[in-house]
């Protein structure tokens, strides 16, 4: 019987170690977001947070719109100089 | 025999659980290109109760592929198109009263984020979440401005995608629609290092070393619309892609008009009521 309980604790005790490594290794945050909750890092609810609709009885459209500036392409940076070739002796 | 079954049951469970463990969010690029751009705007994540619906809704209008990352703290999907990711979205909080809802987030490129964040709350903005880390992706923080707009704090670690033409479906411009444009640029101006100059109408143009990054833009006073960050999306063709948008229930917020530089665009309000814009460009056709 003595025998049964070693044995079986000792089972359970290592499968809870390796589960209890593995949860523990897989969180992407480097610390508990606060709050908690299974909002994206945490984030909380407060009123206003998805703001007013844009649509229904109230809303009035917006009537300047800026037309969008593209930023010109970035230019490669210069290619650093060549490496001297090791003269041979 | 009995040990051997308890042995294999758990080795199995312990197994299944390893298998589903979550997977990371990963680095913003693909690619590092290990420069920093402060003032750019460099991604956006769209905040939503409903992430199965907003993704197959975007997914489906600009042909994006969908990758979900469930980790411990819930639901972050990536959208990509062939180019490489575009947008994220993000699981927001729930709702008071249960209804779906979503909002976009723009994410400012900074090389000093708890300054940046500093400069939040100094200029009566709000951090809401962070700074913190996500490993492999770099440093975040999540805010709203004054009037309320939401956006985002990032140092990449892999480095902000450099200035480049933008294809379709890809993200062309970031326009903030406020109730008072001139009173937020001093606060992107702490924040972000942008400097501001006035545009048409009311309009502020967002500027750093002499780029274009932004642009914030009034909202009527008598409108149930509050202030927020709309990303503008490239695409070849504004009339299919409106069609498109309607069939996969969108609804227009804003007509669609063509501005002095050429570009058409309108805004549009998807079937949670994130606000976003279609941009069909001069060369949209040529770059298809």
């Amino acid at each position: 019987m003595n025998r049964f309980i070693r044995k079986t604790l000792s089972i359970v005790a290592i499968a809870a170690a390796t589960l209890g490594v593995t949860s523990c290794s897989s969180s992407p945050y480097s610390s508990p977001p606060p709050g908690g909750g299974a909002a994206y890092m945490g984030v909380g609810y407060y009123d206003g947070f998805y703001g007013g609709p844009w649509y229904g009885p109230g809303y009035r459209p917006p009537t300047v719109i800026v037309p969008p500036s593209r930023p010109p392409p970035m230019r490669p940076r210069p290619l650093p100089a060549p490496m001297p070739m090791p003269r041979g002796r | 025999m009995v040990y051997r079954i308890v042995l294999f049951l758990l080795v199995v469970a312990s197994a299944s659980t390893a298998g589903a463990a979550p997977e990371r969010i990963p680095p913003l690029l693909p690619e590092p290109t290990h420069e920093r751009i402060p003032g750019k705007i460099v991604w956006a994540d769209l905040f939503t109760t409903e992430s199965n619906t907003t993704a197959r809704f975007y997914s489906s209008l600009f042909d994006w592929s969908v990758r979900t990352i469930a980790d411990a703290q819930g639901k972050y999907v990536i959208l990509s198109s062939s180019a490489g990711p575009v947008v994220g979205i993000a699981r927001g909080p729930d709702r008071k009263d249960g209804r779906p809802a979503s909002r976009w987030m723009a994410y400012f490129s900074t090389d000093g984020i708890d300054d940046a964040a500093a400069a939040v709350t100094q200029n009566g903005g709000r951090i809401l979440a962070g700074p913190g880390a996500i490993p492999e992706r770099g440093m975040h923080a999540l805010a709203a401005d004054p009037a309320g707009a939401l956006f985002g704090l990032m140092t990449s670690t892999a480095g902000d995608p450099v200035d480049a033409e933008v294809g379709e479906g890809g993200l062309l411009w970031f326009n903030l629609f406020a109730r008072d444009p001139q009173a937020l640029a001093p606060f992107y101006a702490d924040v972000a290092g942008l400097e501001s100059h006035d545009g048409r109408r009311g309009a502020v143009m967002l500027t750093r070393e002499g780029v274009d990054r932004a642009s914030i833009s009034p909202l009527g006073e008598e409108t149930s619309a509050t202030a927020t960050w709309v990303p503008f999306f490239k695409v070849a063709s504004m009339d299919r892609k409106l069609k498109l948008a309607r069939r996969l229930g969108a609804k227009l917020v804003v007509e669609p008009d063509t501005l002095e530089n050429g570009t058409r665009v309108a805004v549009l309000a998807d079937t949670t009521g994130g606000i976003f814009a279609l941009a069909e460009t001069p060369h949209s056709e040529e770059s298809r």
